[in-house]
């Protein structure tokens, strides 16, 4: 055997068996960082990246005082505070420290939440403040975590808790500014996913970094005005206390422009403790949600489109008798008895008879009955350019729309639309009758109620443009100027003593059937008050409901005095200077 | 020279990386900043609400004018 032939033999193979076990190191090397590359940089991305929501701001709600903007609605950070029973080392300094520091926000028996090994996460304060936080934070106790969670917060309390509506549990908006705006107050939340450490401290390192930054909601200001608001809640809520009305409502609004300036509602409830309020009717801004049959208030819309339409004058006369037919079998009687005789239409309006509205109601027609042609004419005014029977639209949740028959509806029939000319037989909400009042008290334009008047932006208050009509000579000048003085002598004869001396207000009376299956209650009726004032021209117009289960209202007696309360107060607060 | 370039790169990436942690201290300071801020916000809109303006001594010792005069120019 030749000795160098088999040296040279062991060394190729040592370097064939080391070359293949490089070859496999080569190839597996190959394998994971060519072949696995993507799945390998999925799983260290995964591992490394962090997603972030960030929450958007909800938008804040301002009222106004005068012309400046003041918060209604706020947004507080609060923190829940959660222990681990795993971890804690010292349970007594942890309950020592909650009750001294948080308080009244521990949950009840939280200590013995702390008993529960069994479970890694209790819950032992709720709404914890800020400064509250941090001195715990500062305790260093340990097993002890915060979340953190923004609520709203409410610095006026429960004032025009129904127009603002509050935030349910799961960050939606409910009734109210905050259902009806939700989307434009809640913003869209942003978004960060980013490299991050152990810490969770986001690196600039990662070219598939994301940031989107959080759109904040609109923050919103509403033409109500808070001083306003509160003399209408405080003077309802005397009104009602003095008649033992158990729901009442009232609002005032500018006939020259559609801006809600309060809106009340009693009983009501405060939006920060949405979910104390146990009878869920409380939510409800009967202003503009409850339709009901308004009564003789809506006796200047019939007389307006008496005179609009050129067949009446306020001096006109008719034969009161107190009575009247409809049709073979429908009779139609005053509340009011007495002024019987040859009266004018003005007397009819200052007493409330229903005889001389039906009387305007036959005159549109023939004369004797309320023809197709007198439904039609009603129809047109009452439902087509005073928009009763329909949603004004107003920036508010849960607006009705009410019902009125049209002429061509089996039901808009002869009788109905008699009854229509005093107020009965068709459904319309407050908000409704006030708007169609103003229109027809400030020379003859409908705006659309408005109860948004701009926004807070980095700028400061950015008003909206000024309000402009939906129709204009809904009744003509002259028409809208007669309704003004009929009015006005309706109030001036009988209630002007109550009014301040040297200003000029006018207004009309409800006392209006409630109706129940196959008829109207004799138990109850229910009252109100439509009026104007101001200076030259109206500068306000004030509407006030009273109303309760078998009790009985009268629109005189017990709505008008709310309505003079808080008339007198607006020219004040309005600095209106009287005549003379 | 490959080894060199490859320290240079780590120290510069390290060095970003730490910037990182200054902004994210800033950036803490700024959000603590602006949550005293609008706590004092809060406090301020609670201060000035209606309820507490009108149950402060200072309006308590207020009363209802009799009348309202307007004087004209």
């Amino acid at each position: 055997m030749n000795l160098e032939l088999q040296k040279g033999s062991r060394s190729r193979i040592l370097a064939a068996v080391v070359l293949g076990i490089v070859a496999i190191f080569v190839i597996r090397l190959f394998y994971l960082q060519i072949i696995q590359h993507d799945h390998y940089v999925a799983l260290a991305t995964e591992e490394q990246q962090n997603r972030f929501v960030i929450p958007a701001k909800r938008g804040e709600i301002f009222a106004k005082s005068g012309d400046t903007p003041v918060q209604l609605v706020m947004n507080e950070k609060v923190y829940t505070v959660f222990a681990d029973p795993v971890t804690i080392s010292d349970k007594a300094k942890v309950v020592d420290t909650m009750r001294k520091i948080a308080g009244g926000n521990v949950r009840t028996g939280f200590d013995s939440l702390l008993d529960k090994i069994d479970t890694r996460y209790q819950i032992i304060a709720t709404k914890v403040t800020r400064v509250q936080a941090d001195k715990i934070k500062a305790e260093g106790l340990r097993g002890i975590g915060f979340q953190e969670v923004s609520q709203r917060v409410y610095p006026e309390g429960a004032l025009a808790g129904q127009i603002l509506g509050f935030v349910n549990t799961t960050g939606e908006g409910s009734y109210g500014i905050e259902g009806y705006m939700n989307d434009d107050l809640k913003g869209k939340d942003g978004l960060l996913q980013v490299v991050t450490d152990v810490s969770n401290v986001p690196l600039t390192i990662g070219n598939k970094n994301v940031n989107i930054p959080a759109v904040d909601g609109k923050d919103v200001v509403l033409s109500v005005d808070r001083n306003i608001q509160s003399k209408v809640e405080s003077a309802l809520a005397a009104g009602m206390k003095k008649t033992g009305a158990p729901e009442g409502s009232a609002m005032v609004m500018d006939p020259r422009t559609g801006k809600v300036l309060a809106m009340a509602n009693l009983p009501t409830y405060s939006p920060g403790e949405y979910n104390k309020v146990e009878d869920v009717a409380q939510f409800n801004n009967d202003v503009i949600s409850d339709p009901y049959e308004p009564g003789s208030v809506l006796k200047t819309y019939t007389l307006a489109t008496g005179i609009d339409k050129g067949v009446v004058k306020a001096s006109d006369t008719y034969n009161n008798t107190d009575s009247i037919k409809i049709g073979d079998n429908y009779i139609v009687g005053n509340a009011t008895k007495g002024q019987t005789g040859i009266i004018t239409f003005q007397r009819a309006l200052t007493w409330s008879l229903n005889t001389g509205f039906v009387t305007i109601a036959q005159r549109l027609g023939d004369g004797n009955s309320v023809t197709y042609g007198a439904r039609q004419s009603m129809y047109e005014y009452f439902h087509d350019r005073l928009r009763l029977g329909q949603q004004s639209g107003v920036e508010l949740s849960n607006e009705a729309a009410g019902t009125i028959f049209s002429p061509e509806d089996e039901q808009g029939n002869a009788v109905r639309y008699a009854t229509m000319s005093f107020g009965q037989g068709l459904n319309t909400t407050m908000l409704q009758v006030a708007s169609g009042f103003s229109a027809l008290i400030n020379g003859g334009t409908y705006y659309k109620p408005t109860i948004v008047d701009g926004y807070m932006t980095a700028n400061g208050f950015e008003q909206n443009a000024a309000p402009t009509p939906v129709a204009t000579n809904i009744v003509s000048k002259s028409t809208s100027d007669q309704i003004k003085t009929a009015t006005h002598d309706a109030r001036a004869s009988s209630f002007g003593q109550f009014d301040k001396a040297g200003y000029y207000i006018g207004g009309k009376t409800g006392t209006s059937q409630v109706g129940v299956a196959g008829g109207y209650s004799d138990t109850e009726t229910i009252g109100s008050y439509l009026g104007y004032g101001g200076g030259d021209e109206p500068e306000y117009v004030i509407m006030v409901r009273l109303s309760g289960k078998d009790k009985q209202f009268q629109g005189s007696r017990d709505a008008l005095p709310i309505f003079t309360d808080i008339s007198n107060w607006m020219l004040d607060y309005l600095k209106v200077h009287p005549k003379g | 020279m490959i080894t060199v370039l490859g320290l240079i790169y780590l120290t510069q990436a390290t060095r970003a990386t730490s910037y990182d942690y200054e902004s994210q201290k800033i950036d803490s300071q700024i959000a603590d900043l602006n949550d005293q801020k609008s706590d004092l916000q809060i406090e301020n809109a609670r201060l000035t609400a209606l309820e507490t303006v009108k149950n402060s001594s200072v309006a308590r010792e207020m009363t209802t004018p009799v009348s309202t005069e307007y004087v004209q120019q």
